[in-house]
């Protein structure tokens, strides 16, 4: 073969490869973030990039912010500003979101309300207690990417990153629900579920997972990001009560068979950190709490037990059956609680 | 640091490069300098993606030298001396200003030194200039300021070399005959990149995560076993050849696409038989002008025994911090001083010996774990986690509590019952794991019996001793369908990688 021919060859594979791959991500749009639309929603959408821009279009209509991983999905926005005095919440819904994205999202938030002479009045954060001090998952795949208002990138860079992923599998199961009308392949509700055990923290990718110990119990304080994200939480704390901004905070229910998983005095010891920084309602998980209609999966709630958890958090007498269900734990809470409430 | 445009980053493989490419040949056909004003401008805008204000600094080097070279050209012998002590002191002033300067006042004053961020490509460009000055010095040349600049500034070697002399590359680019396209070069050129971008993703950035996990380990204070950090080591080592002689792939491919021969940098080291092969092998061309520049004007001065031993001390110190700030890289040079030192005593004791296969493996298996061992110093944070890794590695470390194993990759081996999880937390602790084992184990496996890239293409461009070369057969290059049907699958292969861009380890030298 003439070196000639062997090189022209090989540029123009690669080039067919790059170009192949710049289209299909354009029309494909896997994650949402050209706005191409051709095809179905897809299943792996950038919650995070989705939400900020929803909440950006409309950004002087929200004054409240609903903060929570996928988890949340099963809250209902106009439940929750009913119970809130008619806060207008914008929904933050992402998949194995942190503490850190939510403070992220928080400042930006006042900072843009700031600039517009408005203020945000509530914020409603769900935290996931056994997700706490893992890994942010934002650094793990295209669909957690936190969009460039957060990070301070560059929208061009960005861009450019979804634009050169070669995802076949993604593509490949873009275009048959495309080809079965969008059916198949899972609701979202189902696919953040089947993600879930890859993307809220508990066992990214690359392996580094929770730590067990050699009882076989996992345990959420020896994370090694625990320490640093109680002082992002600290950090949120504090910019609510600089922006004098009414803060709730909920731990999401675990299923009893998740619960299992973990140890339960090193769940205790967290849950008693985090309500050292912050009164918070932690939703233990009674035997009735396992009954399968409650739960899509072992990791997310139905919104049923979303509507408990806010009859719970904001009903003047909540109905007895709920007695063993939700508790606000606080160190401070005596002088916390009238503030809160 | 800002974001660099890293060779194996998608704009620069789909952008930056055929742009830079076709520029140069373009204007090349309207005029040589026209080419090589294009490709420096292009080479200022690579290194400028990095901090754009910084590209004050190599162009403040460049016109700085090259006041010296015309000078040094026209002066007398004395005169030329003094520019060049002037040249060589300036250069290394600026290099130890942004490099060391911290480090030095730490030891004056005492404070905690914190590593600096260094100016991209500043280590490599100093010895660069060093070389070029030294080379005009003992020639008196007349050198032409735009072929000067692009010496300097090309952005295949700009970053992290290989180091390139004004000898080799300066003669190329007064070649009128190289300014038009090459096929042949170009063709090969393209091969050894996607060779050199394969190592790079494939084996240097798997290996990566596990070394970062035992190394990050050890710097918290956390216990680590003996077998966790010898097998840690091997698997720094191991990444370390992999990325950096990938860079140094990469970078000759790219100067093959331009027409230019760049030197190769790696002689399959890992597979020498004694320390100072080893260093023959590694790093070639900076081995090589430290050998010129340090080694052999001491030596020359004082040829006994003890001026060579003390030429091959300073050099290899110089060498050791050349890398970095920080007692580490001291101990780093000393250590391999000490190594040096043993094999030339060997030498001296069975000056005649011819090893057998048994023979060969033993000096193998000692050269490479010698070299191995040095990890401790060369990666480690700080010298007390490298002092808590030879404590684990003699036995004398902290046994693992075991209190929670951190790491999930041997999972699957545990729930199919293959190993214990005790098993793994006595042998491995909470830092490596059995996978990190394998996976260390097969890229050492490619090292060793796999050819190299230089091998697989015949390319010896700078190769000064070739009898490191083994017979390739049916593996050697050459242009064909089935070559190219190879080459591309690798390159779909890698493509798949380039979304998890990593920086080169040698960049932050």
């Amino acid at each position: 073969m003439r070196p000639k021919v062997y090189a022209l060859g090989l540029t123009a594979m690669a080039a067919a490869l790059f170009l192949g791959t710049v289209t299909a991500n354009i029309i494909i749009d896997p994650q949402r973030v050209f706005g191409t639309g051709l095809l179905c929603s897809p299943l792996n959408q950038n919650d995070r990039y989705l939400a900020l821009a929803r909440y950006e279009e409309q950004a002087d209509h929200y004054d409240a912010l609903f903060l929570s991983s996928s988890r949340g999905g099963a809250f209902s926005i106009d439940e929750l500003s009913r119970r809130m005095n008619g806060s207008r919440f914008a929904r933050f819904s992402m998949p194995g979101a942190q503490v850190g994205e939510y403070l992220a999202i928080l400042d930006h938030v006042i900072r843009g309300k700031a600039d517009r002479n408005l203020r945000l009045s509530a914020v409603f954060m769900l935290l996931d207690i056994d997700s706490l001090g893992g890994r942010p998952v934002s650094k793990l795949g295209l669909q957690y990417q936190l969009p460039p208002a957060l990070t301070g990138e560059s929208m061009g860079r960005f861009r450019w990153r979804y634009l050169v992923a070669i995802q076949f599998q993604t593509w490949r199961g873009e275009i048959t629900r495309a080809w079965n009308n969008c059916g198949g392949g899972g609701n979202r509700t189902e696919r953040h579920a089947s993600e879930r055990s890859e993307t809220d923290g508990l066992a990214p990718p690359d392996g580094l997972a929770t730590p067990v110990g050699l009882s076989g119990k996992k345990t959420i304080t020896a994370h090694a990001n625990y320490s640093p994200q109680l002082a992002q939480l600290k950090d949120f704390v504090a910019l609510c009560r600089q922006n004098n901004i009414r803060l709730t905070v909920a731990l999401s229910p675990l299923h009893v068979q998740r619960l299992r998983e973990y140890s339960a005095e090193d769940l205790k010891h967290a849950v008693d950190d985090v309500s050292n920084i912050v009164p918070v309602w932690y939703f233990a998980s009674p035997h009735w709490l396992s009954s399968p209609d409650l739960w899509t999966d072992i990791g997310h709630f139905t919104p049923k037990v979303s509507e408990m958890m806010l009859e719970r958090i904001f009903a003047e007498r909540p109905p007895s059956e709920l007695d063993d269900f939700g508790r606000l734990y606080g160190n401070q809470l005596e002088n916390q609680s009238a503030e809160l409430r | 640091m800002a974001a660099v445009v890293l060779f194996n980053s998608p704009e620069f493989i789909f952008l930056f490069l055929p742009a830079a490419v076709f520029l140069h040949f373009t204007l090349a056909r309207w005029s040589i300098n026209a080419a090589i004003v294009g490709t420096a401008t292009s080479s200022l805008f690579f290194f400028a993606w990095w901090n754009p204000p910084y590209i004050l600094l190599p162009i403040l080097s460049a016109l700085s030298n090259f006041w010296l070279a015309i000078h040094m050209a026209q002066a007398g012998k004395v005169a030329s001396r003094r520019l060049l002590v002037t040249g060589i002191v300036g250069n290394l002033a600026v290099l130890c200003y942004y490099k060391y300067a911290d480090f030095l006042l730490s030891i004056v004053d005492g404070h905690k030194f914190t590593p600096p961020q260094v100016p991209l490509a500043l280590s490599f460009t100093t010895f660069v200039q060093i070389g070029f000055l030294v080379y005009v010095h003992e020639r008196r040349l007349k050198v032409d300021f735009n072929r000067y600049f692009l010496f300097l500034a090309f952005f295949p070697h700009l970053i992290a070399g290989p180091v390139v002399r004004w000898g080799s590359l300066g003669k190329q680019l007064a070649d009128h005959e190289r300014y038009r396209p090459n096929w042949n070069n170009i063709a090969l050129g393209l091969t050894i990149f996607v060779f050199g971008l394969a190592k790079k993703l494939l084996i240097a950035d798997e290996l990566s995560p596990h070394v970062a996990t035992v190394f990050d380990a050890a710097s918290r204070g956390e216990p680590v076993t003996a077998l966790a950090a010898w097998t840690g080591c091997v698997a720094f080592s191991t990444q370390i050849y992999f990325d950096f002689s990938g860079y140094s792939d990469m970078a000759v491919g790219l100067g093959l696409l331009f027409n230019l021969r760049l030197p190769i940098n790696f002689a399959a080291p890992l597979r020498a038989t004694n320390m100072f092969d080893l260093w023959r092998r590694w790093h070639i061309t900076v081995c090589r002008l430290a050998r010129d520049l340090i080694y052999v004007p001491i030596s020359r001065a004082n040829p006994s025994r003890i001026g060579r031993t003390l030429a091959l001390v300073v050099t290899m110190m110089v060498l050791g911090i050349w890398h970095g700030a920080g007692w580490t890289f001291v101990a780093w040079g000393a250590y391999n001083v000490v190594l040096l030192l043993i094999n030339q005593s060997w030498q001296t004791l069975r000056p005649h010996g011819t090893p057998g296969v048994i023979g060969n493996f033993l000096a193998w298996l000692l050269t490479f774990t010698a070299f191995s061992a040095g990890a401790v110093f060369f990666r480690a944070a700080d010298i007390e986690t490298s002092m808590h890794l030879i404590r684990a590695m003699i036995g004398f470390g902290e046994p693992v509590v075991a209190q929670h194993l951190t790491l999930d990759l041997d999972y699957r081996l545990i729930s199919d019952g293959y190993v214990s999880e005790a098993f793994i937390l006595q042998w491995f602790g909470t830092a490596w794991s059995i996978r990190a084992t394998l996976w260390t184990a097969a890229a050492l496996a490619v090292a060793l019996f796999v050819p190299d890239t230089m091998e697989i293409t015949g390319y010896r461009e700078g190769d000064a001793q070739s009898n490191w070369r083994r017979p390739v057969g049916p593996f050697a290059w050459m242009p064909s369908a089935r070559s190219l049907a190879i080459v591309v699958i690798l390159v779909a292969i890698t493509f798949g990688q380039l979304g998890r861009v990593s920086e080169f380890l040698y960049y932050q030298f």
